[in-house]
């Protein structure tokens, strides 16, 4: 049996998903956290219960590629658990009034039920109860209150018996529903109240911004240093190298096992960054080097998500991000993109049309660094002064939007204008932001760490059989005269084919020169996709799309390359 | 009948009654499941800067709305 969990945008779904199945999904505090579903089981009464997490939708009549997953979803679910905002029962009547349409057995969860408390807010659930002749249960899902009577009230539910209710009806009956239900008590401005109004006004919010991005940054950097210099080294000096330098004089230092495993020896020493074995720099780079900064960038994006600021960032940058045909909104996959352009690309499906997500997901593939290749990138340039990084960082932004603006005169047709929910601020729960970035580093730790692995392993093969040579000579004459670049430099951009922080790595032993590392570390995190958003683009958007990304790819790092060379 | 006006022109922090959606069907549909009808009181927090969203509010709900959008949205201000 299948109990769909439907209901508008950031009312809670996946809070009552992870309290009814115990598996933990990622929410947040921004209409569309949900893009696609995720399906758990439970047992219900000793029986296999199918519990679905629907993506968050105001009507049945879709308007973005979320909302269309919704309504495919709710054609073969048995059982409707309608999720309501109680602080919104108005606009949250809407929608139930079509899913009861449907006919099929359902329930409402008037979740965030303490919040109506200090929002003065009354409502009569009972009443609502009868009127609406199904079953209305106040729940607060992050603290788990009311979840065991819904998932007792299954088994117990009946179709609805409601008439049909026309189009121009609707309102009033809402009308007269929330008439009956609900009182609201006037109640003075508070602080949030004032901040709120404050962020989206642009006088006031843009200062804001700056700073809340500012701030971002710079916590961000602290820590992950800090990981780094407190846990991280020590941890691998102290541990670590020991451990390596045994297996290296166990095997010898030398030889074809060697080589895969600990690799080249620096001046005599294994060096953990620079050797190039599986269990150095495999090891290495994404363990000390790259999960500090995906720990602290995450845990400062779970809290700006929870407390419900990025929408407000949406909507000061709206008429700006207009200009170059993309609107507000795909902020927020673009901010995904910074910690890992897969979920990013996956995020555009909160816009509502192909062309916007084109548009959005090129500029992501493209100009979007992910937290792994920045921390790389930081880590490399660090110590020639912050001018570098900041050239790096000031290239990619001219290139997003050189190529969304191209993007928004080639292609058909236009962005629509934006048309969000704000919600309201909220202070976000330790639990919750602990529990995402928990998912979130876990998800790079399985998806990331092999590939890396994989790489390096890969690598030191080719290097083995001098496949690299071959394709240093014939890629050279690109390299030398158009970007001033050494051709062994073709060896790291070939393998950020696989992961892009393997490839920064491999620029460490080539000595460049500061301008030259900034060319290359802007070619490579333009030039083609890694392994994963490549695989993602093309389950996105299809082969011929696919092509016409990776195309622009190509056209923009050549001249982006020979440009850079030119100034620096 | 003159005092109707669109609402991206609107006082800030001043009510106003929802009088008339000037759109077709789906643009009428997308505007109420969000949860703005006829004869609601709204009140706009933050005016269009450059051409941006305008963002309202209604009891406890906060909209942002593209410009355009809320050049279709006839009010009427609410005397006191």
């Amino acid at each position: 049996m299948k109990v769909l969990l439907v209901g508008n945008p950031n009312v809670g779904k996946s809070v009552v998903f992870t309290r009814l199945t115990g598996i933990h999904v990622i929410s947040s505090n921004y209409p569309g956290t949900t893009i696609n579903y995720t399906s758990g089981f439970t047992k219900i009464n000793n029986e296999k219960v199918e519990i679905i997490d629907v993506p968050g939708t105001y009507s049945l009549k879709p308007s973005s590629k979320a909302e269309k997953v919704a309504v495919e979803l709710l054609k073969d679910g048995d059982i409707i658990i309608n999720i309501i905002d109680a602080t919104n029962l108005e606009r949250n009547l809407c929608l139930t009034m079509e899913l009861l349409k449907l006919g099929k057995p359902m329930m409402i969860a008037l979740n965030m039920w303490d919040d109506t408390h200090h929002r003065g807010i009354t409502i009569d659930a009972e009443n609502l109860q009868k009127i609406l002749k199904i079953p209305v249960v106040p729940t607060i899902a992050v603290s788990g209150f009311g979840i065991k009577e819904l998932s007792d009230l299954v088994f117990k539910l009946s179709p609805p018996d409601i008439k049909k209710i026309s189009e121009t009806n609707k309102w009033k009956k809402i009308g007269i529903i929330i008439n009956n239900c609900q009182k609201l008590k006037h109640k003075h401005h508070t602080f949030i109240d004032i901040l709120s109004d404050a962020s989206v006004k642009p006088i006031t919010g843009l200062p804001i911004a700056a700073l809340v991005i500012f701030l971002m940054f710079k916590i961000i950097r602290i820590i992950g240093e800090s990981i780094i210099g407190y846990v991280m080294d020590p941890l691998f000096n102290n541990f670590y190298m020991p451990l390596i330098t045994k297996l290296g004089a166990i095997l010898n230092k030398t030889g074809f096992l060697h080589n895969i495993l600990i690799g080249k020896l620096i001046e005599g020493e294994i060096d953990l960054i620079q050797s190039f074995g599986v269990l150095t720099t495999g090891i290495y780079v994404p363990v000390a080097m790259v999960i500090p900064y995906i720990i602290s960038f995450y845990l400062l994006l779970g809290i700006i998500e929870d407390m419900g600021y990025i929408p407000r960032l949406a909507v000061l940058l709206d008429s700006l991000m207009h200009k170059i045909g993309l609107h507000g909104y795909s902020i927020i996959p673009t901010l995904l993109g910074l910690g890992c352009n897969v979920p990013g690309i996956l995020g555009t499906r909160i816009l509502e049309s192909k062309r916007e997500r084109l548009i959005a997901a090129a500029g992501i593939s493209i100009g979007v660094p992910c937290t792994a290749l920045q921390a790389m990138i930081i880590g490399l340039l660090a110590k020639y002064g912050f001018k570098y990084i900041a050239l790096v960082y000031f290239s990619l932004f001219i290139i997003w939007i050189i190529i969304s603006f191209t993007l928004n005169l080639l292609l058909k047709g236009f962005s629509p204008e934006l048309l969000i929910e704000i919600p309201h601020y909220r202070l976000p729960l330790i639990q919750t932001v602990l529990k995402k970035l928990y998912i979130r580093v876990k998800e790079f730790i399985v998806d990331a760490i092999p590939i890396m692995l994989a790489g390096v392993f890969i690598v030191n093969i080719l290097y083995y059989f001098k496949v690299f040579d071959i394709i240093a000579n014939i890629s050279s004459p690109v390299l030398k005269r158009l970007w001033g670049l050494p051709k062994e430099t073709i060896v790291a951009i070939t393998v950020g084919f696989l992961r892009k922080d393997t490839a920064v790595a491999m620029l460490i032993p080539l000595n460049l020169s500061p301008g030259q590392l900034v060319k290359v570390t802007v070619i490579l995190s333009i030039f083609f996709p890694c392994i994963a958003t490549f695989n993602i683009l093309l389950k996105e958007f299809g082969l011929k799309d696919m092509l016409k990304i990776v195309s622009i790819m190509i056209i923009v790092t050549i001249i982006t390359g020979c440009i850079l060379n030119l100034i620096i | 009948m003159s005092d109707i006006i669109t609402l991206d022109i609107t006082e800030p922090n001043k009510e106003y009654i929802i009088k008339q959606f000037n759109g077709g069907r789906g643009f009428i549909n997308r505007i109420e499941s969000l949860g703005l009808h006829i004869n609601q009181i709204i009140e706009k927090k933050a005016g269009s800067f450059l051409g941006g969203p305008i963002v309202v509010k209604t009891g406890h709900l906060s909209i942002a709305i593209g410009r355009g959008m809320a050049r279709k949205i006839a009010v009427e201000k609410v005397l006191k």
